[in-house]
């Protein structure tokens, strides 16, 4: 059995296993709350719990092919990983199982060729940590009143397509812009916002400069 | 002109990296690590969210509910003791039965259950502020089963037009506000119109605004913070109604919270992304602020006295007063900050059996005779109070 296979199917068990966790925090999770995190809001985060799980059966299914590009397992390991982390803190006790196999699996994932994987990750660097800031406004924005958790989502998505999205360069700054001036003057007096905007202003600049080579014709005009 | 396509902007990927580039992504990983970390601070104290939540819904939907229930959502609004609300309602369509709660309590801080019965007054107050704009007229029988009974009051209704009262309006502008004051004086005529115009049997309300009496009375609350909290088991009692993150104020609904200190907006969300604070940090910060920012800004202070202090009958309608002189300044615009250390440290220093060295001290400051009983600030504000958590009807109704 290829390590691609085993990585996809301890992500497959992990996932379908976090999605159970999910649906158990959604349905019991005030009634057995030792084993859920004794949380506030169980029914919100057994639902953000099933969408984690739902991204990571995703990442599972994608990692099994031989031959992924470096940049693109890397991703992919993360897709596995990221929710296996994040739900230790959604689901408590119930997570722990499906986290140590997403983890695994995230591993694997990236065994075969983890030096390439880490080049390829070092190479995005800045898209990485412009992404990173980008997830920051939207965890903030997830503990905000609606009308600011609405800008906040509409702030960090655009960060993070900023970083990613092959577009032209005004597209891409009005997308920074989107990302970081809004929460920052809304949410000024949470000082993080703010600070925010601050660190990824400078770091938008060097993606922008460093885009990866854009192809033009002789009209000007992106191809 | 043939349409050629040429590439730009294609440096290839250098095998080697600089130091400085190492260090400069190094230190930019870094710092989008520390604001991460703060982000994450910022989630779990919901500080882009100051007063919100299901610890605040009832100062939002307390006007919502019709008949005995609507007075009872009054209530809860109600000052307290450390926001210990302190008490449970029984309703009926015809009658409210008021009881506290004697778990409830603040320990050796209020070793007599004085000032808990003084916040039952308060929400009393409320409760009776409430009935007449659902309809209601209520006949208040307090002590019904006496002074030792857990039923502070029982409250009849009956229908009547409904109509509202100014200081209905008042209740959920109503917060005790611990910031600072402006240095403008509230003028003896805007004081006098704070308090009733007959006080209730039992009880007196003096006024202390002349710099002198004022300044002494500020060094002996100060001094009284400070014996508080040299006291290990005052401390110890102060700080298990510290609610040190949102969790704790969303999960108990009540106590002391970062939001109710009175902070700037700024020094809020600070006080919110730094680490929870020590009790010994805390206790060093409420004396602090005591000295540099309630007494130092305090226009004026009330103190409700009685030569009664021990009769629960005359503690629960010291409360009831205090809570319409509050609810007087908040329509007047002027703000009212609780400070009962001294009092607090007279029935300590009683209760233990030591000497008594502050209940001199500010017999000194008051008419013979007269003991004190409540004692707060009132001034102009610099900024509004902010709401405190409370626990919802369905939590405090049997």
């Amino acid at each position: 059995m290829t390590r691609g296979r085993v990585a996809a199917g301890l992500g497959t068990a992990g996932a379908l296993l976090l999605g159970v966790a999910g649906l158990v925090q959604a349905t019991l999770g005030a009634v057995i709350p030792d084993w859920t995190g004794d949380k506030l809001a169980p029914v919100g985060l057994g639902l953000l719990t099933v969408g984690l799980a739902g991204l990571a059966l995703v990442a599972a299914r994608r990692v099994r092919p031989p031959g992924l590009p470096p940049g693109r397992r890397a991703a992919w390991a993360l897709g596995l990983a990221g929710p296996g982390l994040l739900c230790l803190s959604t689901v408590g006790v119930l997570a722990w199982v499906p986290a140590a196999l997403l983890v695994a699996a995230a591993a694997l994932t990236v065994a075969g060729g983890a030096r390439e994987s880490a080049r390829a990750v070092a190479a995005q660097w800045p898209r990485v940590l412009l992404s990173a800031l980008g997830l920051c406004q939207l965890l903030m924005a997830a503990a905000a009143p609606p009308w600011l958790t609405a800008i906040g989502a509409v702030s960090g998505v655009a960060l993070v397509l900023a970083a990613w999205l092959p577009a032209r360069t005004g597209v891409l700054v009005a997308l920074v812009l989107l990302g970081t001036a809004p929460l920052a003057i809304v949410g000024w007096f949470a000082l993080v916002p703010p600070l925010v905007a601050v660190v990824a202003l400078p770091i938008a600049a060097v993606v922008l400069r460093s885009r990866p080579t854009a192809t033009v014709s002789n009209t000007g005009k992106g191809v | 002109m043939t349409s050629t396509a040429h590439r730009v902007d294609t440096p290839a990927a250098p095998t080697r990296v600089s130091r400085r580039r190492v260090l400069g992504w190094g230190g930019a990983t870094a710092l989008v690590a520390a604001t991460g970390v703060l982000s994450y601070r910022a989630y779990d104290t919901a500080v882009l969210d100051p007063g919100g939540g299901p610890a605040h819904a009832p100062w939002r939907h307390w006007r919502d509910l019709p008949g005995p229930r609507g007075a009872v959502a009054a209530a809860i609004l109600a000052a307290s003791p450390h926001n210990t609300q302190p008490w449970e309602f029984a309703v009926t369509d015809r009658s409210i039965d008021v009881f506290t709660d004697p778990l409830r309590h603040t320990g050796s801080v209020d070793p007599f259950g004085r000032e808990r019965y003084a916040g039952m007054g308060c929400a009393l107050e409320n409760l009776v502020l409430g009935c007449p704009p659902g309809g209601l007229a209520p006949t208040v029988t307090l002590l019904p089963d006496g002074p030792a009974g857990q039923r502070i009051a029982h409250v009849e209704l009956t229908a009547v037009a409904p109509r509202t009262d100014p200081l209905y309006a008042a209740i959920d502008r109503r917060h005790t506000n611990r910031g600072p004051y402006a240095p403008s004086p509230v003028p003896p005529a805007a004081l006098a119109a704070l308090g009733d115009l007959e006080p209730p049997e039992g009880l007196s309300l003096h006024w202390i605004a002349d710099p002198r009496p004022r300044a002494e009375l500020g060094g002996l609350l100060v001094d009284a913070a400070e014996a508080l909290v040299a006291d290990e088991q005052q401390s110890l009692d102060n700080f298990a109604w510290f609610r040190p993150d949102n969790d704790a104020e969303q999960r108990h609904r009540d106590g002391l919270v970062l939001d109710g200190q009175g902070f700037s907006p700024v020094q809020l969300a600070v006080a919110k992304l730094l680490p929870p604070s020590s009790r010994t940090a805390g206790d060093r910060f409420w004396v602090n602020a005591t000295r540099d920012v309630h007494t130092a800004t305090a226009a004026a202070y009330g103190v409700v006295t009685t030569s009664a202090p021990d009769d629960r009958r005359v503690q629960l309608d010291a409360g009831r007063l205090v809570q319409r002189i509050h609810l007087r300044a908040t329509a007047a615009g002027i703000a009212l900050h609780h400070m009962n250390q001294i009092t607090e440290r007279i029935d300590r220093e009683a209760a233990t059996g030591a000497a008594a060295t502050f209940a001199p001290r500010f017999a000194a400051l008051l008419p013979t005779g007269a003991r004190p009983l409540l004692t707060f600030r009132v001034g102009h504000p610099v900024r509004d109070g902010r709401p405190t958590p409370r626990r919802s009807i369905a939590m405090v109704t049997r």
